[in-house]
């Protein structure tokens, strides 16, 4: 065996030309169909009496709510018409027609990012050491205990306060702190320097392993990254490919101590999986 | 085989359809449903389930897919998009056969029934052996497997249906063929015949 050539094991071919039978092609898009129209018609006695319980929970954890829903983490949600949701004592409105991506939902720790559209947050009192974040593609907005809307508006983001405060961090500058009444519209340089350092170092790390070339290198900018921007907006991103790199460079021991440095630092995040899956040498 | 076109006919959908989709149009998810649901069937049958729990797993996929279809960004990336979701269904089916089995003394047998239709009769016994060969392999080896070998996609494409780097691909196609062909020997099959090309991709 492993003196044979890695060779194409001819498994199409194999198959030659077989086809899904017309009539099960049939009773699968008949069968999703009635499942879009009616989804409860498939519910066996016992499942409708667990539905039911199910159902009257639910609705004591609407009221609880106020109606809104709860996503989960490393949810991405996109509507069509305009949505509340809850975080705990928090509340998201989002519009119609917007993304916003729940990335980290506990007690104590929100985070999330507005890819497109508009959102209205309304947010409890915070206590020390719990935070609420919202980053957009040109600013990072964290509260300090308010009422506020973040507007996606092209490559901006804007920012507008009616309660409390909001302390508002555009891409690699300082943070500015917006009272109630106060509107901030951040975007990003135009030209050339459109990029801050920190996006620029994180970008030519992903542009060399995206290409799988210099691997090596992309690794030293990705802890260059680490050391320089330690809670920079790209910490995630940095730590889960130079995870991801340290495994391809058959680094097992590094990519392992960075897997767990990962799960701890963002055990809601969506990519904690693959990083879970992945094989180290 | 051409490259990226499924053995089974399935080749994608029309152009447009996502956005007709999306829009909401009516009869729209049903053109989706008929354009996909081979493709998923066959997804979901080489990744391990029976041909009745493939054909639930595709009405669900196909369910789930329609459910979210904002979240696709793409006509382009729909193929890529909808393996993620099916990959998603066949890992809760593959769940919920373990406990039927557990609670069930009979257990299930189905999967050592033709799914396919084939011209020739004999190729039965072939479809059989690659399925049960497959489902001995760990999960992310019969993806890369199945989506190259069975499906003819590209390294690259397979690359972006998983979310990996392509030299990753490559390094988990090596070892599913070795592993697919250590079992593949291991049930006394005489060995499969070559391809031409030693390996998908340009």
């Amino acid at each position: 065996m492993s003196e044979r050539r890695d060779e194409g094991l001819g498994l199409g071919k194999a198959l030659g030309r077989a086809t899904v039978p017309a009539d099960v092609q049939r009773r699968i898009v008949v069968g999703a169909l009635d499942r879009l129209e009616q989804p409860r018609a498939r519910l066996a006695p016992w499942a409708l009496v667990a539905a039911g319980a199910a159902a009257a929970l639910a609705v004591g954890v609407w009221r609880f709510s106020g109606g809104a829903r709860t996503p989960e983490a490393g949810t991405l949600v996109a509507t069509t018409e305009a949505t509340t949701y809850a975080l705990g004592p928090h509340r998201v409105e989002l519009a119609a027609a917007s993304r916003l991506r729940f990335t980290a939902v506990e007690p104590g720790a929100v985070q999330l990012e507005l890819e497109a559209g508009r959102a209205h947050f309304r947010v409890a009192k915070l206590r020390g050491g719990e935070h609420f974040r919202v980053r957009g593609a040109a600013a990072t907005v964290e509260v300090v205990g308010t009422r506020f809307d973040v507007e996606a508006v092209g490559a901006c983001t804007r920012v507008r306060v009616q309660e409390g405060q909001v302390r508002v961090t555009p891409v690699g500058q300082g943070a500015e702190a917006l009272t109630p009444g106060q509107e901030r519209t951040v975007c990003p340089p135009a030209g050339p320097e459109v990029l801050s350092a920190e996006e620029k170092l994180v970008r030519e790390a992903l542009g060399l392993i995206s290409s799988e070339r210099e691997l090596p290198r992309a690794a030293e900018l990705l802890e260059r990254y680490r050391r320089d921007y330690a809670g920079g907006v790209f910490e995630e991103e940095a730590l889960f490919y130079l995870c991801l790199t340290r495994a391809r460079l058959g680094q097992g021991g590094e990519a392992r101590a960075l897997r767990e440095a990962f799960l701890a630092r963002f055990p809601q995040s969506s990519r904690g999986q693959r990083l879970r899956e992945l094989s180290l040498p | 085989m051409a490259r990226g076109a499924p053995p089974g006919g399935v080749s994608g959908s029309a152009p447009g359809l996502l956005a007709a989709c999306q829009a909401g149009e009516p009869g729209a998810f049903r053109r989706l449903f008929q354009a996909r649901s081979a493709q998923v069937y066959r997804w979901a049958l080489f990744l391990g389930l029976t041909p009745a729990d493939a054909e639930d797993a595709a009405q669900e996929v196909l369910v789930v897919a329609s459910q979210r279809i904002q979240l696709c960004r793409a006509e382009e990336a729909l193929t890529s998009w909808l393996f993620q979701v099916t990959r998603r269904v066949v890992a809760n089916a593959r769940r919920r056969r373990w406990w039927r089995d557990v609670f069930s003394a009979s257990g299930s047998d189905d999967a050592e029934t033709a799914a396919l239709e084939h011209e020739d009769a004999s190729d039965v016994q072939q479809e059989l052996a690659i399925r049960a060969c497959l489902a001995k392999l760990p999960k992310a080896q019969a993806e890369v497997l199945l989506l190259m070998e069975v499906e003819g996609h590209t390294r690259e494409e397979v690359a972006e249906m998983l979310s990996l780097p392509p030299g990753t691909v490559a390094s988990r196609l090596r070892l599913a063929r070795a592993a697919f062909r250590a079992a593949w020997e291991a049930d006394g099959h005489a060995p499969l015949a070559a391809q031409e090309e030693s390996e998908a991709g340009p």
